[in-house]
C-alpha cells in the first residue's frame, strides 16, 4: 500500500514581511492518502502557509516537495497543473462566468485550450467538452449546485460559492487538496455531505490539508492534526493527541476555540 | 447578429436579462444609423462609402481592443501604435513613394506585406508585453501608451520611414487587384473604382476577423480569456498560465491591429506621423465601448455608429458656429467625444451588446 | 563624446527639474488614491497655460492679464491648489462613491485629459507661446554644469520645492497621514485618519506642483498644447525607474530620466535624431519593468 508515501515534505520553509515573521516551519511532511486538519488560532501564518505551498508566495528560504519533485519556487498554475490544488479563504470563484463554465475551466488536459487547436482540432475539443461536462454535472450534482449550472456564479450565495470552489477544485482530479476554512458558511446538512464525500475521496487515493476553524469536524474526520501559532508548528499528531496537549491550548487562550475543543470533547468522547 | 452555427462548447453567458431585447435595441440603433447615413449625404455613394470604409477600419481596431479588454480585461491605450507599425510595414514594402524626395522602393506581392504587417503587430505585442504581463495592469496601460508616442516620434525622425513627410503611392498593387465586376459596380454606383474595391475588401477582412474570432473566443481557449479578465489569481490556482495566455492575447490583438493599420493606410493614400496621434486610439476606445465590450459584433457596430455620427455632425457643426476657426469646431467635437467617453464608462460601460455582469472594470 | 555629455549636464538637471516636479503629484495622488492619472500631463499644460494667460497682455493671448511672472506664478499655482481640490470634490469622489470599477476610473482620467488638452488647443492655439521673461545665455556653474542664470535658480527653487515636500511628509500630520494612506489604507483608517480628507488634499498638493512643473517647463522651453501630455510619458518613466507609489522615488527617477535623456543627445545616432532621446527614456524604463518592476526605490508589493 502506498498509504504510507509522503506526498509533501516542507523543510525549512520561511518568510517575514517586512520584519514580522509570518511563518517559520522547520519540518511538516504529509502522508498520502489521508486527511490532515491544519488548526491554530487567527494569524498562525496558514494561509500563508497555503499560500507559500501552492506558489503564491515565495518563500524567503525552505524547500517543498511534492510527490517526490521539488516545487519550491515553481509557478502556481504549474504547482496546481502537477495535482496539487487549493481554495481560498474568501472564494475566488469566477462571478462573471456561469457555473458550469467554472467547473468546465478546471478540467485538466483540455486541448481546446490553445489557440491552434480552436481551428485544427475541433473534434478532439467537442469530445473532451462533452465529457468534461457529463463529470461536471455529476459533481454539481453532489454538491446540490445543479439547478444553478447556467447562473452566473457572482449571482450565488456566499455558502454555495463556497461550495462551488471545492467542486471546481475537484474537477481538477487532483492528488493533493489544500482547502482553506470548507465548511465557513455552508449550512450544516450540506457539510455532513461534504465531509462523507471527501472521506469518500481520500479513500479512493485524494489527499486532504485542511483548514479549518469548527472543532467538532476537524476532530471528527482528520486522520491527523497539526497546530501552527506565530507561524511555528507547535503541535502535531493525531486528534487525541493534540486534543490534550497543553501548548496546544495555551496557544488558543484568548480565542474562543478553548470552548471550542472543551465542547468538541463533550460531543465526540464516547 | 446571433451566431447560427453551433458554438464548440456551451461556453455562452446564461440566458438571462433577456439579451434578445437587448440585442434587438442594439441592431435597431445601428441599422438607423445607416439610415441617417443614406438620409444626410443625399444617397451620395461616394460619401456613404467613405464613411463605411473608416467604419471597417476601426471596426477592425476596435475588435483587436475587444479581444485584449472586452474579453481578457487587458488594457491596451496605444492602439495607434500597432496601425502604425501595420500601415508602415505594408506602405514600405509594396511598390510606393517614400519621402519628400519620392524615391521610389518596395516590390513584394500584397499578400507578404500584408503578412508582414500582421507580424510587425505580433512582435510590437510581445514586446510590450514581455515586461508587463507579470505586473498589474496599469504597467501595461503606461507602456502602450508611452510606445505609441515613442514609435510616431521615430517614424518622423529617421528618413527611411519618410520622415514627416511619409510614404504616398503605395496603393497601386492593391488596386491592381481589383477584379472587373467591380469596375462594372462602381460605374453603376457612380463612385472610384478604387473605393468601391476598399470598401469590399474591408469589411471581407471585418466579417472575417469577426469569424475567427467567434471561433476562437466561443472555446476552452476563449473561456480561459474570460476567466483571466474575472480574476487572475483563481485562474492559476487551477493550473492555467496566465501569463502566456495575455502574451497570446497581445500577439492576436497585435496582428489584427497590423491588420487595421493595413486597410488604415490603404483609406489614406499617404501616410505620415501627423496620421497617428493618440486621438486614434480614443477613436478606436470609443467606438469599442459605444458598441459594447466583450461582445463579438460590438466593436463593429459602435464603429459603425460613431463614424457615422462623427461625420454627419461636423458639417452641422460648422453651420452652427460659422465664426469658429474649423481647428476649434474639431477641437470642440474632440471635447464632445470626452465627455461622453467619460458618461459611457460612468452610466453604461456595457454599450449597446455588452453585458454589464461580465465586463471587468477592475485593475489586475 | 564624453565632452559632448558633460556639457548635457545641465541640460539634464534641467529637464529632470521639470519632469521632477511634476512627477511628484502624479506619485502622491497614485500612492494614496490608487489612480493613475493619465490627466496629468494635461493639467501640467493647463497651469503653464493659466500662467501664460495672467502674464501676457490681452493683444497676445485670449483673456490676457499682462501681470508681472512675479505675481503670475505663485497665483497660478494657487490656482493649481484649487483645481485639484475640485478635482477631487467634484469628479472623483462621487464617482467612487458610485463605486465605479478602477478602469472606469482610468478612462475618466482619459478623457479628461482630452477635453483639458483640445480646451487649451481652442484658447491659445497650435503654435508655441513663450512668457515674458528675458532671453539669457548659458553660464558655468560648479565648474562643468551649464545653464542659464534664470535656470539655475528655477532649479534652486524646485529642489528646495521637493524638499519641502518632503519635510511636509516627514514632519506634518497630514503628510504623514498621506503616507500611512499610500502604506495601507485600512490598517491607516482604523488609526482614525481620515481618508476623505487626505484625498482632497492630495489632489490638491499634486496638481498645485502639476502647475508649477507646468510653469517651469514653459519657462525653459516654451508653451503649447501637447507640451504636457508628452511630459506625461517621461513622468511615466520618472516613477517607473525612481519606484512607484513612492514620492522620493519619482523625485529621483525625474532627474534620472532627465539627464537619461539629455545625455543620449551625444551618443552619435540620437545627436543626429534628437526626437529619438525620448525612446532612449522608454527604453530605461522598459529594462527596469523587466528586471526590476519595483524601480530604484520601490517596494516589490505594489507591483504585481
Amino acid at each position: 500500500m502506498r498509504s504510507s508515501d509522503t506526498i509533501l515534505k516542507c523543510t525549512s520553509v520561511r518568510k517575514a514581511f517586512g520584519g514580522v515573521v509570518a511563518v517559520d516551519v522547520d519540518q511538516l511532511e504529509i502522508q498520502r492518502q489521508g486527511i490532515t486538519a491544519l488548526i491554530g488560532p487567527n494569524g498562525a501564518g496558514k494561509t500563508t502557509f497555503f499560500d507559500i505551498i501552492t506558489g503564491f508566495v515565495t518563500p524567503d528560504s525552505g524547500t517543498i516537495n511534492f510527490d517526490e519533485a521539488d516545487i519550491s519556487g515553481k509557478p502556481a498554475y504549474s504547482i496546481a497543473r502537477s495535482g496539487l490544488v487549493r481554495t481560498f479563504q474568501l472564494t475566488r470563484i469566477l462571478g462573471k462566468m456561469t457555473v458550469l463554465e467554472n467547473m468546465l475551466l478546471a478540467a485538466p488536459n483540455q486541448s481546446g485550450e490553445q489557440v491552434l487547436n480552436t481551428f485544427f482540432g475541433r473534434r478532439t475539443i467537442t469530445q473532451q467538452e462533452t465529457a468534461n461536462r457529463e463529470r461536471a454535472m455529476d459533481l454539481l450534482g453532489r454538491f446540490s449546485l445543479l439547478p444553478l449550472a447556467n447562473e452566473y456564479a457572482g449571482r450565488l450565495s456566499g455558502g454555495q460559492k463556497k461550495l462551488l470552489e471545492l467542486a471546481r477544485t475537484l474537477m481538477t482530479d487532483p492528488t493533493l487538496v489544500l482547502l482553506d476554512e470548507p465548511m465557513a458558511g455552508v449550512n450544516p446538512a450540506l457539510g455532513e455531505q461534504l465531509l462523507s464525500y471527501v472521506l469518500e475521496l481520500r479513500d479512493e487515493g485524494t489527499t486532504f490539508l485542511f483548514v479549518e476553524h469548527d472543532m467538532d469536524i476537524v476532530m471528527r474526520i482528520s486522520d491527523r492534526v497539526v497546530v501552527m501559532a506565530t507561524g511555528a508548528i507547535i503541535a502535531d499528531g493525531s486528534p487525541d493527541e493534540v486534543r490534550s496537549d497543553p501548548k496546544v491550548l495555551a496557544a488558543y487562550l484568548g480565542e474562543h476555540a478553548e470552548e471550542d475543543l472543551a465542547e468538541a470533547e463533550r460531543e465526540v468522547e464516547p | 447578429m446571433t451566431d447560427n452555427d453551433p458554438p464548440i462548447t456551451d461556453s455562452a453567458p446564461p440566458v438571462s436579462n433577456a439579451p434578445s431585447t437587448q440585442q434587438a435595441i442594439g441592431t435597431a440603433i445601428a441599422l438607423l444609423a445607416l439610415l441617417w447615413l443614406f438620409w444626410s449625404s443625399g444617397f451620395a455613394w461616394v460619401i456613404i462609402l467613405g464613411v463605411l470604409i473608416k467604419a471597417a477600419v476601426y471596426a477592425v481596431s476596435a475588435m483587436s481592443l475587444n479581444l485584449e479588454f472586452g474579453y481578457t480585461g487587458m488594457l491596451n491605450f496605444g492602439q495607434v501604435g500597432f496601425m502604425l507599425v501595420g500601415g508602415y510595414t505594408f506602405a514600405l514594402l509594396v511598390p510606393h513613394e517614400l519621402g519628400r524626395a519620392g524615391t521610389a522602393g518596395g516590390s513584394w506581392p500584397i499578400w507578404a506585406a500584408v503578412i508582414a504587417a500582421m507580424l510587425a503587430g505580433v512582435v510590437l505585442g510581445l514586446v510590450l508585453g514581455g515586461p508587463t504581463v507579470r505586473l498589474r495592469g496599469d504597467y501595461l496601460a503606461i507602456v502602450t501608451i508611452a510606445i505609441a508616442e515613442i514609435l510616431r516620434l521615430t517614424v518622423r525622425s529617421f528618413s527611411a520611414f519618410g520622415q514627416s513627410f511619409g510614404i504616398i503611392k503605395y496603393t497601386s498593387s492593391f488596386n491592381d487587384l481589383m477584379p472587373d465586376f467591380v469596375r462594372g459596380w462602381a460605374g453603376s454606383l457612380d463612385v472610384p473604382e478604387n473605393q468601391l474595391w476598399l470598401f469590399i475588401v474591408a469589411w471581407v477582412t471585418v466579417l472575417v476577423v469577426l469569424g475567427l474570432l467567434s471561433l476562437m473566443i466561443r472555446s476552452p481557449w476563449g473561456r480561459v480569456l474570460r476567466s483571466i479578465r474575472d480574476d487572475e489569481d483563481a485562474v492559476r490556482a487551477l493550473g492555467k498560465n496566465a501569463f502566456w495566455y495575455k502574451l497570446q492575447v497581445l500577439m492576436i490583438g497585435g496582428a489584427i491591429a497590423g491588420l487595421s493599420g493595413v486597410l488604415f493606410a490603404l483609406d489614406l493614400n499617404q501616410i505620415s506621423p501627423i496620421n497617428f496621434l493618440p486621438l486614434v486610439t480614443f477613436f478606436a476606445w470609443t467606438a469599442l465601448i459605444l458598441g459594447g465590450a466583450g461582445s463579438l459584433v460590438g466593436p463593429i457596430a459602435g464603429s459603425v455608429i460613431f463614424w457615422v455620427v462623427i461625420t454627419q455632425t461636423s458639417s452641422l457643426a460648422e453651420d452652427l458656429f460659422p465664426s469658429m476657426s474649423s481647428t476649434a469646431v474639431s477641437a470642440s467635437r474632440f471635447i464632445l467625444m470626452g465627455i461622453l467617453i467619460v458618461l459611457l464608462m460612468v452610466f453604461r460601460p456595457e454599450g449597446l451588446f455588452g453585458k454589464r455582469e461580465e465586463l471587468s472594470l477592475e485593475i489586475q | 563624446m564624453l565632452d559632448a555629455m558633460v556639457s548635457q549636464i545641465g541640460n539634464g538637471i534641467v529637464l529632470g527639474a521639470v519632469i521632477a516636479l511634476a512627477a511628484v503629484g502624479l506619485s502622491l495622488i497614485f500612492g494614496v488614491t490608487g489612480i493613475v492619472n493619465f490627466a496629468h500631463g494635461d493639467l501640467v499644460t493647463l497651469g503653464a497655460t493659466i500662467a501664460l494667460v495672467l502674464s501676457l497682455p490681452a493683444d497676445k493671448i485670449p483673456g490676457g492679464q499682462d501681470m508681472s511672472m512675479w505675481v503670475a506664478v505663485p497665483l497660478t499655482i494657487l490656482i493649481g491648489f484649487a483645481v485639484g481640490a475640485l478635482l477631487e470634490l467634484a469628479l472623483m469622489r462621487p464617482l467612487r462613491r458610485r463605486q465605479v470599477g478602477m478602469v472606469t476610473m482610468l478612462v475618466v482620467t482619459i478623457g479628461l485629459g482630452f477635453v483639458i488638452r483640445y480646451a487649451i488647443l481652442i484658447w491659445i492655439g497650435g503654435s508655441p507661446h513663450t512668457y515674458p521673461i528675458p532671453i539669457e545665455v548659458q553660464g558655468t556653474y560648479l565648474g562643468f554644469i551649464d545653464m542659464t542664470a534664470i535656470e539655475f535658480r528655477l532649479v534652486i527653487v524646485t529642489l528646495l520645492i521637493l524638499v519641502g515636500v518632503g519635510l511636509f511628509l516627514t514632519k506634518t500630520r497630514l503628510g504623514t497621514a498621506m503616507r500611512a494612506i499610500s502604506d495601507n489604507e485600512d490598517l491607516a483608517e482604523s488609526s482614525g485618519i481620515d481618508s476623505a480628507s487626505v484625498y482632497v488634499a492630495t489632489w490638491s498638493l499634486g496638481i498645485g506642483l502639476a502647475f508649477a512643473g507646468g510653469i517651469l517647463q514653459g519657462i525653459v522651453t516654451n508653451v503649447t498644447w501637447t507640451m504636457g501630455f508628452f511630459l506625461l510619458l517621461l513622468m511615466f518613466a520618472a516613477v517607473i525607474v525612481g519606484g512607484i507609489g513612492n514620492p522620493y522615488g519619482a523625485m529621483v527617477g525625474g532627474f534620472v530620466i532627465g539627464l537619461v535623456i539629455t545625455l543620449s543627445t551625444a551618443l552619435p545616432v540620437i545627436n543626429n535624431h534628437p526626437d529619438l532621446r525620448f525612446a532612449v527614456a522608454l527604453f530605461v524604463m522598459i529594462i527596469v519593468l523587466l528586471f526590476r518592476p519595483q524601480g530604484i526605490l520601490g517596494s516589490k508589493e505594489r507591483v504585481s
